[in-house]
């Protein structure tokens, strides 16, 4: 599965990569540099069952009290 | 400028009114039991002029105001580099979370009805293959398959409405307000938070041929999306009564009753094929505001590039933000409406404000 998770990214690599060096869009690559390695770190981590920290978490750590504001108000529950 | 692409109005309708329901179709018959049951159709009445009424309006005055610059642009116009690139960097990363949660939403479906063996992964895997494709051909291609996709989908619900009416009680809708108003403002909420998405809408006003009637544009599509819902929800309500709450995917069930001369139909293929079509604009057109978005936050001339990394991490997160489908349900229902109002209402007021102190 490794392997495979692997090869996927080598072949986005080999499609996008030689493109952009060829046309020299470097801002281009760094970007596609870094989301591809923030895809990949996900991935593995995910495959590899390494726990990662959960945006939807921090989301409704954040949105809590509002969350509560509107139901108190609505007067629901 | 972008890449020289043009949309029309028509377009950019049909292509909300996806973006709106498409996996909303599936998921807001869930929030709204949870909330109201008899009156379950009245949840289009603060829909419609909660959303129709304000926030369309917000959004359609923030991109006529500023129809040559895309969201992320009005935003350093407005504040400044700093702070601009600040709001731009949430604006961008709340669609990436809208694009991994609707994507989610579709992988679950299909999981959870016809598919209970398959990995959800390979699904989403799949389904996202497809939409990346999409996307690296850009706007026009997305709402161009819209403009053929939508009107036989709108068809096809429409017939599935009238086809099931046979099976509909009407004292199923009785009592009437017998809770008052806050349950249904309550339930309008989740779907409110899905339509203030247009938002996203500002990131393409320049692609628009006719930018001043975007206004327009917004609240049309907000007005299919309520007369849908007041048909489609009454008449679940009126089929299902008081067992639409044990129920998860309402709709899919109701199109399994219908049947004609005692023969059951079985046109759930049907409803599964308008839902996938719908399923797939919705993800195109977030995935597609997160990647113009980012191109401009990053200052890049194409986006082209940007297209496949960020559909892996797409994937990843998809997969990462949820444990479960009650999660999702709980997370839509109550934290979805608070944190999309704020980023999606909350932003664009303040920037017209800005606008307005500093004359612009």
């Amino acid at each position: 599965m490794l392997l495979l998770l692997l090869l996927v990214f080598g072949g986005i690599i080999a499609l996008e990569a030689p493109g952009l060096v060829r046309k020299q869009m470097w801002g281009e690559l760094a970007a596609f540099g870094f989301l591809l390695a923030l895809g990949m770190a996900l991935s593995m981590a995910q495959m590899l069952d390494i726990p990662l920290p959960n945006p939807t978490k921090g989301i409704e750590a954040l949105f809590k009290p509002m969350a509560d504001a509107i139901d108190k108000v609505l007067m629901v529950k | 400028m972008m890449e020289n692409e043009q949309i029309t109005l028509p377009q950019l309708t049909f292509l909300w009114v996806w973006g709106i329901v498409a996996t909303g179709i599936l998921y807001f018959p869930t929030t709204i039991s949870r909330h109201v049951v008899e009156d379950a159709w009245t949840v289009a009445v603060p829909f419609f002029l909660a959303f129709g009424a304000m926030i369309a309006w917000l959004h359609g005055v923030l991109g006529t105001k500023f129809s040559r610059m895309t969201l992320i642009g009005i935003c350093e116009t407005i504040c400044g580099k700093i702070i601009g690139k600040f709001l731009g960097l949430i604006l961008v990363l709340w669609f990436l979370f809208v694009t991994a949660l609707t994507l989610r939403l579709v992988g679950e479906f299909v999981v959870l009805t016809i598919m209970p063996e398959t990995p959800l992964i390979a699904i989403v895997l799949l389904f996202m293959v497809l939409v990346a494709y999409s996307v690296r051909h850009g706007i026009e291609v997305i709402a161009r398959t819209g403009e053929i996709l939508s009107p036989v989908s709108y068809v096809a619900i429409a017939v599935v409405v009238v086809l099931v009416a046979k099976e509909a009680r009407f004292e199923n809708l009785l009592p009437f307000m017998a809770q008052g108003w806050g349950p249904p403002i309550r339930a309008a909420l989740t779907p409110v938070s899905f339509a203030a998405t247009t938002l996203g809408a500002l990131m393409f006003t320049p692609s628009l041929n006719r930018p001043r009637l975007l206004k327009l544009s917004l609240v049309l599509s907000v007005v299919v999306v309520s007369t849908a819902g007041l048909m489609i929800e009454s008449m679940s309500t009126m089929v299902f009564g008081a067992a639409r709450r044990e129920i998860m995917f309402l709709h899919f069930d109701l199109i399994r009753l219908i049947k004609l001369l005692n023969i059951h139909l079985g046109l759930q293929s049907i409803f599964m094929t308008v839902i996938i079509c719908g399923s797939f604009l919705q993800v195109s057109l977030f995935y597609h505001l997160t990647v113009v978005g980012l191109r401009q936050w990053l200052g890049l001339m194409y986006y082209r590039p940007l297209v496949t990394p960020l559909g892996v991490v797409i994937i990843a997160l998809s997969v990462l933000l949820f444990e479960n489908i009650l999660e999702i349900v709980d997370f839509m229902d109550k934290f979805l409406p608070a944190a999309s109002l704020t980023l999606q209402v909350g932003i664009p007021c303040l920037l017209l404000l800005g606008a307005r102190v500093r004359r612009l």
